[in-house]
């Protein structure tokens, strides 16, 4: 055979074993396709001797007509013109060497191997074969074209040799090879392959068939081999591309995975990989480099390897686009995936979770005026507009260049727009994050009101929206305040996305369903109308205590001595802080702001709700409009815009009112002040939302208030005038204010009959105030509601004071009786409780006889000094109770603690409004009252004997003084650990940790003291920057 | 007037810290009324109490002897189903911690259980001062100098140990 020269002399190592196995499963049929008869002599046709007729012509071929003349002779040429043409235009039954073809295509030769062997055994006859073949010969037989033969055996080669090792390569997949490796197989076997193809055809049969029609005999070739390539791409071939444009545009646009997954793409770029030393080499020396200069390393680093990066992926695109890959094809399509998804990944990475001003920190706030419309969205805009004009347009740009040469570029509008509907898939996601975040988040609603355009963008905005909230705060775990917080953020929110309300009524409708199904939703939303506070430390309270009205001198005289006497003595504040309570005061916020605009607005919506049951009648309307075509079916256009009605609308009104005279009476019977200024406010606010006489009830209860406060002086002037004859004279000071309330319009359940015996000095106070009422008010009488106001005590024990300034009354005359020991000695109380190491005792049943109380009030008043460790339970008879004088302290055995016995030294302070209606009624009967007493008798005793503390204060070790043993610990711990720290720092630190413990039993100046003391016992140092440890 | 008596954390999906938050509170108490000798710890602030600081010193007859070292505590919300992450914050040159404090200690990877606690913590890293598992070092320097050359140890050990004031 002619071309046995063509077989490939010698394999590189891998390619020669593909090949083995390969033809282990297809046989090599060198003979299966020769082109024509094997008998035909070749040689005499070189000879010009053609065998059969014999001819006289000289050439064969006189420009094609010498065998016109008789159509067998016609016949004899033809057929051997197309033997010498086929055979020579045949393939070799075998794929084409990628490693020597590449090898020489790097070389000086701009064709390979086998395109020069090719051209050397192009010899004259063969070229006359296919002249005449091209040029007279097609017509003569139709159907035997040569360049239709050409095409097929383009086909056939290809299918029968190449295929086979794509195949391969994909089956190699599975293998560990790197998908950048496998491509790259994949890609220089068809560029060969298709170089060879074209090559051959454009130099042997183009020139002829260009002068027919040169281009219309280009594209069907063009065409079928692009077709057969792609039908014989390996079926992992889009996916090995995309990974490959990815890992490559992941180092190019340094995306944060660039650093973990994809780092170790082999670029390609330096086949012997000059630099690969110098890598091994840097990391060698890593080590040693600072780390600036480490810095400068990597980012050289990571600059070269962009540059690698990029040159790859020209060279990747180039190969894709010579081999008809690119251009309309698989590659342009993953091209574009590929950039779609790094384009969305960096807009998740650098705006994911950043929907804030500071957290998107744009330099520029000007920015181009275009944008003014929404000046927030400009931020995120801008940013995405540079980075798109800064890295990867460019990429974009150049290799369209390459597939499309010659279109303009116009790639980056609809780029840029992509990334706007990546940003709002980020922003969807996250909209729950950008809801509780609320009026920080604004640029995040910002950046999606341009994509919110289509109704499938709304639903997908609000199913997106829906699950979230479903899944993060519709459920058991979130509190109501919670829910009810993130609802009153959605509304605005919702309400800046979309003016009209729809988007809110389809997300809203559930969480208000869900709202409507808790209980303490009512409750939640009361407390935050009326959350505000007194503060009672304002100097010029002008709603303050009845005690400091200066009508009456000698209170105010009684409570500056008070005053001062608490800061003397240092009591702390005794009452247990409710836990920080979560308390909604949007809601009261929202209520003020509504009412602000004014009460003709209000008109006009009520005006307007009721032109719009006619709206849809009133056929002259020019602004009617149609409900927008998303709509729900709950969806009404003339609900309520502000966040007030959305949450009142949501609510049952009766069950609103309810609840809210509950909260408002307790809040009444529970403030010292009895100008409720704020609260007149709110109840016209809901009157105006509820109605005048829904509101009723609330408003007498504020007038009960203002009269009692009337009531009070009166009584309490009349009160300090008799007593001041009896034998309560040295009880004067004390201050017992009343509080008249109307039984039928306060909630019944707050009027209990509780009764039990007061303190005597209230008692008798209380007897006053009774006959005073009488008199005063004609036919009505007081009935006491024993259980309800409160009680300013202070307690004195002899290690610590508190001072409780909401003290339920049963509780307060509880620890009054614990005052004194019982009269009657009872016999289940044990000696040690009676002797002097604690307070005094009392067993549940003698507090039952002496005070009357109900025994489980007794129980809960009990408890309720438990709690704050001011009363503690007999450990071996729980019916006892004792005055815990001093706090126990694990380091010191019991029978050292050398506290002396003294009794709680109180002072009780009360004001209380206690009231029951004691016959019924109609009228209104209402009553009030509030006490002070105080114990004069321990008072006394106190100022005989110096305090323990003070004792201990001279003592020389600090260490001995029980108030500081504990918190030394404390100290200790913390110096040790926290390094040095200045005296209040330790303050503040310890009084946040020893708060359970009972609270501090100093200040800081004593804190100081005992640390200067630690200091002298060489514990610790001074230091600029605070106490330190000593160490040793 | 219902107290709501949860605190409701503020992102109203966060699991409840306030197991963990009792737990820690629990003993820091412990460590504080009974210290054991030459550990101790404390939290960093008040109001967070996922993170602490403690403190160890060496222990007599080793290369750390007179030495103190301070550790970070971070407990997980889990805590304690899950360990602490514990890292030295003073310099430390020991077979079993890395150049960046981070400890190689079974109780506080695979080994951890509910049982142990800030001070069997700190009681153990005092004595991995003591005996380092040399088999499985993460400091392949120090591991090889603990047993053949004592004198370097100590200089490299003085080297780099520094104490914050």
């Amino acid at each position: 055979m002619l071309m046995s020269g063509f077989h490939l002399p010698q394999e590189p190592h891998r390619q020669a074993k593909k090949r083995r196995i390969f033809h282990g499963i297809f046989p090599p049929a060198a003979s299966a396709s020769l082109p024509t008869p094997l008998a035909t002599p070749v040689g005499s046709f070189n000879e010009n001797t053609p065998l059969y007729p014999p001819s006289t012509q000289a050439s064969p071929f006189p420009h094609g007509q010498a065998f016109s003349n008789s159509e067998s002779e016609a016949f004899v040429t033809h057929s051997r013109a197309w033997h010498l043409a086929t055979t020579f235009l045949s393939f070799p039954d075998s794929p084409f060497d990628v490693s020597e073809e590449e090898s020489t295509v790097l070389g000086v030769h701009k064709d390979g191997v086998y395109l020069r062997r090719k051209a050397d055994l192009c010899r004259a006859e063969t070229r006359e074969a296919m002249a005449y073949l091209m040029t007279s010969g097609a017509n003569a037989v139709p159907g035997e074209n040569l360049v239709e033969w050409y095409t097929c055996e383009v086909r056939r080669h290809f299918l029968e040799y190449i295929r086979p090792i794509l195949d391969e390569a994909e089956r190699d997949i599975a293998a560990k090879t790197r998908p950048e490796h496998q491509l790259n197989d994949i890609i220089s076997q068809l560029r060969v392959t298709c170089k060879i193809y074209y090559s051959v055809y454009s130099t042997y049969l183009l020139p002829y068939i260009a002068k027919i029609d040169p281009i219309a005999s280009v594209e069907p070739f063009h065409r079928s081999l692009a077709s057969i390539i792609s039908y014989c791409l390996p079926s992992s071939f889009p996916s090995l591309l995309r990974k490959t444009f990815y890992a490559y545009l992941v180092i190019i646009l340094s995306l944060p995975s660039a650093s973990t997954a994809v780092a170790d793409v082999d670029l390609f770029t330096s086949p012997h990989i000059p630099g690969a030393d110098e890598t091994v080499h840097s990391t060698d020396v890593e080590l040693e480099l600072e780390d600036d200069e480490k810095a400068v390393v990597d980012q050289e680093e990571a600059h070269r390897r962009r540059d690698e990066a990029r040159n790859a992926v020209f060279k990747l695109v180039d190969s894709l686009n010579s081999i008809g890959l690119m251009a309309n094809s698989v590659g342009e399509r993953e091209f574009a995936i590929v950039v779609d998804r790094v384009a969305g990944e960096w807009v998740a990475y650098r705006f994911c979770g950043r929907y804030t001003d500071s957290q998107l920190e744009v330099a520029d706030a000007d920015g181009d005026t275009s944008m003014a419309k929404v000046p927030a969205s400009a931020a995120s805009a801008e940013i995405m507009k540079e980075w798109l004009d800064g890295s990867l347009a460019p990429l974009v740009r150049s290799v369209m260049k390459i597939i499309h040469p010659g279109d303009p570029d116009d790639e980056l509008p609809p780029l840029l727009n992509r990334l706007a509907h990546r940003l709002a898939r980020v922003r969807i996601k996250e909209m729950f994050d950008i809801i509780v975040d609320f009026p920080a988040s604004m640029p995040g609603i910002m950046d999606l009101i341009p994509t919110l355009n289509t109704s499938i963008a709304r639903l997908v905005l609000t199913s997106t929206f829906a699950y979230t909230l479903h899944r993060r705060l519709l459920h058991q775990g979130a509190s109501t305040v919670d829910i009810l917080r993130a609802y009153i953020n959605m509304i605005k929110c919702f309400q800046i996305l979309d003016a009209k309300g729809v988007l809110l009524d389809r997300v809203g409708a559930r969480v208000r369903r869900y709202l409507g199904s808790r209980d303490d939703t009512v409750v939640e939303i009361v407390k935050g109308i009326l959350c505000y506070e007194y503060d009672e430390d304002e100097g010029d309270e002008p709603t303050g205590f009845s005690a400091f009205s200066p009508e009456q001198p000698g209170a105010v005289e009684s409570v500056t001595i008070f005053k001062d006497s608490l800061r003397r003595r240092k009591v702390i504040d005794g009452d247990i802080e409710p836990e920080e309570e979560d308390i909604l005061q949007e809601i009261s916020t929202e209520l003020q702001a509504c009412a602000q605009m004014g009460a003709d607005k209000k008109n006009d919506q009520l005006g307007a709700a009721a032109a719009a049951s006619l709206e849809d009648l009133d056929f002259d309307d020019m602004e009617w409009q149609p409900d927008p075509s998303d709509a729900g079916p709950e969806y009404r256009r003339d609900k309520g815009t502000d966040i007030i009605s959305h949450l009142f609308t949501m609510l049952e009104a009766t069950k609103f009112i309810n609840e809210f005279q509950n909260q408002l009476g307790k809040r009444l019977l529970l403030q010292p002040t009895s100008e409720f200024l704020r609260e007149k406010a709110t109840i016209e606010l809901l009157k105006v939302r509820f109605g005048e006489a829904e509101m009723q009830n609330a408003a007498i209860m504020l007038k009960d208030l203002s009269e009692s406060r009337k009531i009070d002086a009166h009584l309490r002037d009349t009160a300090n005038r008799q007593m001041s004859h009896s034998r309560f004279a040295d009880i004067g000071s004390t201050e017992v204010h009343l509080k008249v309330i109307s039984r039928l319009f306060w909630p019944q359940h707050m009027i209990t009959e509780g009764d039990f015996n007061l303190p005597p000095g209230i008692a008798a106070t209380m007897t006053i105030f009774n006959k005073e009422f009488e008199t005063f008010k004609k036919s009505r009488k007081l009935s006491w509601l024993k259980e309800e106001g409160f009680a300013v005590i202070e307690l004195e024990l002899s290690d610590r004071a508190f001072r409780f300034k909401q003290v339920p009354p049963y509780a307060a005359t509880l620890i009054h009786t614990f005052g004194e020991p019982p009269n009657i000695p009872d016999p289940n109380i044990p000696d040690e409780l009676n002797g002097g190491e604690v307070g005094n005792a009392w067993s549940i049943a003698q507090l039952e006889e002496k005070l009357s109380m109900d025994n489980g009030l007794i129980r809960k008043g009990l408890e309720y000094w438990t709690e704050r460790v001011i009363l503690a339970q007999y450990p071996h008879d729980r019916n006892i109770y004792y005055v815990m004088e001093t706090l126990p302290r694990s380091d010191i055995p019991a029978s050292r603690r050398t506290t002396p016995h003294t009794s709680p030294q109180k002072r009780q302070e009360r004001q209380g409004a206690y009231e029951t209606p004691r016959r019924r009624r109609r009228a209104l009967s209402f009553v009030s009252e509030s006490s002070t007493d105080t114990d004069s008798e321990d008072a006394g005793t106190k100022k005989e004997e110096p305090t323990p503390a003070k004792a201990d204060a001279e003592d020389d070790d600090p260490l001995k003084n029980p108030r500081f043993t504990m918190a030394w610990n404390y100290i200790a711990g913390m110096l040790t650990n926290q390094g040095p720290m200045t005296t209040d720092r330790i303050f503040n630190t310890l009084s946040l940790f020893l708060i359970p413990m009972g609270g501090l039993q100093f200040d800081a100046a004593e804190l100081d003291q005992f640390m200067m003391k630690m200091e002298e016992n060489g514990r610790i140092d001074k230091t600029p920057a605070g106490w330190k440890m000593r160490k040793g | 007037m219902s107290a709501s008596a949860a605190t409701a954390p503020t992102a109203p999906a966060g699991g409840s810290t306030t197991n963990v938050t009792k737990r820690l509170q629990k003993e820091l108490m412990k460590l504080v009324m009974s210290p054991s000798p030459g550990i101790s710890a404390f939290p960093d602030d008040p109001s967070n109490m996922l993170k602490w600081t403690g403190t160890i010193n060496g222990p007599e007859g080793t290369y750390f002897e007179g030495k103190t070292f301070k550790l970070s505590f971070t407990f997980p919300a889990d805590y304690p189903l899950q360990p602490p992450t514990v890292i030295f914050k003073t310099p430390m040159f020991h077979p079993n911690v890395d150049m960046a404090g981070r400890i190689c200690l079974d109780i506080l990877k695979d080994k951890w259980s509910a049982v142990y606690d800030i001070s069997s913590i700190l009681l153990s890293l005092q004595s991995l001062l003591g005996e380092p598992n040399n088999k499985s070092p993460l400091n392949g320097q120090a591991a090889q100098l603990w047993d053949e050359d004592p004198k370097e140890y100590r200089r490299l050990l003085e080297k780099r140990h520094q104490e914050e004031d």
